[in-house]
């Protein structure tokens, strides 16, 4: 079922809006992501789709019928909460059955399916254990499929994996993605992380200060931020930002002369800064020279810091034998993706348009380029 | 300092640091139980030269021949059974009452507290007046619903009733207070997730609170049967030192009592002593051996 917002607010002591007018649709079968910096109005979002919390103005829709008035239970949402909450006194199957138990499903079929979700979960090795003897993991695979277990209508999850540690948290981002893959239940998932945001879903809603900012794909909104805190919420290491004012006589050939005296700020990703003298990469927009400020190398990944336009902005598109001394002035380019201006209020002026075959850049391809 | 091995100087200084409490305990707790269990043997005793003559199980012969005792088993068994599932159960309803309502909860607790800590004396004093069968304010307020006057602290058949429903009432703010800590231990969030998982506010209970909180009611239960077995002075108060009209109200202690400070039966009192002490531990370990299956620790 598609969850549809009309002209939602919602202000807790008729001052502060903490939801300011917004409207939007999340599409039916599919995952879509709540991202935002905390008090962003993500949480409060969720609590509004499922019923916890009831808005001020505006009208909540599940399909074609009107939810604004109903309650968490007549809505049927299954919810998953940030420290899972299962019942402690209750063994991993009975955790699942409950909702069941509550509709009053008879046992035998509660059971039955309890065993199916564990199933599909993959705890059903676990089922006569307490949540207590369960890893965190686990925890939240059994969370999940108790809130599945009442075949809710949409699946709610909360900020599911910032209890989890960091492997375990990219293994059950998968494992999320792949349960709702199998189920194709409408699911809403809450994060203030954009990583975990952009590698499970199929839409990302991006929020500020109770407003949508943004709500495309992970691509596009990688590629295409709407406004500079788009494009500073989304992407390691966070987009470098100059003054516009500092550089705009190099860019004067590149950008039309409306965006040369509106343009207050340009960003550039890290990786669309390459080395000037990259033999393989055809595609550059314009060469352009800085200073080498510090170079370091993690792995596979080679940072490197160089002073441009009076800012000290990151570059991630060099190899070591690219580089030269550290003090030294260095000569790079700049590729055509990745590179924005915005103006005052923030909103991308250049490029008004990007043609969508252009295919996203991750860091890795322009290093091995 | 923290991976230090145990010498005998860093053992001494342990003992030199546990010895205040430790001889305080071994003199007034330790030695008197031990003295106590073998008191209950000395069959010929001089109590001022502690001098004994002769050793035996004449004692427990007596107690186990003696109608009375048999009389201050039953009447304490029926002060247990009276008083626990009731003082559990009446504190747990208030507490849930008291837990969901904020308006002047404050104000309740200590109402309810109140009981507890005040002198025993002063409460019997209270409860004399309130079950007088004249002017009684229990019996005046039965009128309103035809019960002729009951004469609470003469009638030998009203008699236990009457302390059963005084100590119910002195224990309710301790039990009330118990029951509270549990409540608001209990994560807000499983109220939330059982909400939507679909359960109705009688189901919520049953399911989730009441699961919860059993390692509080077991507290609450195992304490209240381990005071209710040692009842004395509220008895020794409301009945003016007599246990009760009739020996109504003659419990274990009343009669270990009796036989050390009235009668000078030493023995006789040391054996109802750890005749009452075995009840207890019988009893306790019956509880314990229940809350293995339905206490849920999380």
């Amino acid at each position: 079922m598609d969850v549809k917002f009309q002209n939602v607010s919602l202000a807790y002591d008729n001052v502060n809006n903490i939801l300011n007018n917004i409207s939007f649709t999340i599409p039916e079968g599919q995952l879509t992501c709540l991202l935002g910096p905390s008090g962003c109005g993500k949480s409060t979002t969720l609590n509004l789709i499922s019923g916890l919390l009831s808005p001020t103005d505006g009208q909540i829709f599940f399909g074609d019928q009107n939810v604004t008035k109903k309650d968490a239970l007549a809505r049927k949402v299954g919810m998953v909460f940030q420290n899972y909450a299962l019942y402690p006194h209750m063994t991993v199957l009975d955790n699942i059955c409950f909702p069941m138990k509550m509709a009053k499903v008879k046992k035998a079929d509660r059971l039955k399916r309890g065993r199916e979700l564990a199933a599909l979960v993959h705890v059903e090795t676990e089922l006569s254990k307490k949540p207590s003897e369960l890893s965190g993991g686990q925890q939240q695979r059994v969370a999940i499929a108790r809130a599945l277990a009442k075949s809710p209508s949409i699946l709610l999850l909360d900020e599911p994996l910032s209890n989890l540690d960091a492997r375990l948290r990219v293994e059950m981002r998968e494992e999320i993605r792949r349960i709702q893959k199998e189920t194709g239940v409408t699911t809403v998932f809450v994060t203030h992380d954009q990583e975990e945001a952009i590698h499970i879903a199929d839409q990302i809603m991006v929020l500020n200060e109770g407003k949508i900012q943004q709500f495309t794909t992970p691509n596009r909104l990688y590629d295409q931020p709407n406004n500079l805190f788009v494009a500073k919420f989304i992407g390691s290491p966070i987009i470098n930002t100059i003054p516009f004012a500092n550089v705009r006589d190099d860019f004067k050939t590149v950008v039309p002369n409306k965006v040369f005296s509106d343009g207050t700020t340009i960003a550039i990703r890290a990786e669309s800064i390459v080395p000037a003298t990259d033999p393989h990469d055809h595609l550059t927009l314009l060469p352009l020279s800085g200073t080498q400020v510090q170079s370091n190398r993690f792995g596979r990944e080679t940072s490197l810091s160089l002073n441009y336009g009076g800012q000290t902005i990151v570059a991630d598109g060099f190899r070591e034998q690219d580089l030269g001394r550290n003090g030294k002035p260095l000569q790079f380019a700049l590729r055509p993706q990745g590179v924005f201006v915005f103006n005052q209020s923030g909103e991308r002026v250049w490029p008004e348009t990007i043609t969508a075959n252009v295919s996203p850049i991750k860091p890795t391809e322009v290093i091995h380029a | 300092m923290i991976k230090q091995h145990p010498t005998i100087k860093s053992t001494l200084i342990a003992f030199a640091y546990l010895a205040p409490m430790l001889i305080i305990t071994l003199v007034f707790n330790i030695y008197p139980i031990f003295k106590s269990f073998a008191m209950s043997f000395y069959t010929k005793y001089d109590f001022f030269t502690d001098k004994v003559s002769a050793l035996g199980w004449a004692n427990y012969k007596f107690i186990f021949s003696d109608p009375d005792f048999y009389l201050s088993v039953r009447n304490t068994m029926i002060f247990v059974l009276g008083v626990v599932p009731f003082s559990v159960l009446l504190s747990l309803i208030i507490a849930l009452l008291l837990h969901r309502v904020r308006f002047l909860a404050g104000l309740f607790k200590t109402a309810y507290f109140l009981p507890f800590v005040t002198s025993t004396v002063a409460i019997s004093l209270v409860w004399q007046w309130i079950y007088n069968d004249q002017y009684g304010l229990l019996n005046a307020f039965l009128s309103h619903f035809g019960v002729h006057p009951i004469d609470w602290l003469n009638d030998p058949h009203w008699a236990m009733p009457a302390l059963i429903i005084m100590t119910i009432w002195k224990g309710l703010g301790f039990n009330i207070i118990l029951f509270l800590v549990g409540l608001s231990n209990i994560d807000k969030r499983y109220d939330q997730v059982a909400q939507i998982d679909g359960a109705n506010a009688w189901q919520r209970f049953i399911h989730v609170t009441l699961p919860l909180l059993s390692p509080m009611t077991f507290l609450v239960s195992v304490t209240s049967v381990i005071s209710g077995f040692k009842v004395f002075d509220e008895i020794f108060v409301l009945f003016g030192g007599s246990p009760g009209p009739g020996k109504s109200t003659l419990t274990i202690v009343f009669y270990l009592y009796q036989k050390f400070y009235s009668e000078w039966k030493y023995g006789i009192a040391a054996a109802s002593g750890v005749v009452l002490f075995l009840l207890i531990l019988v009893v306790t370990i019956i509880q314990f051996w229940y809350s293995r299956k339905h206490v849920h620790y999380a």
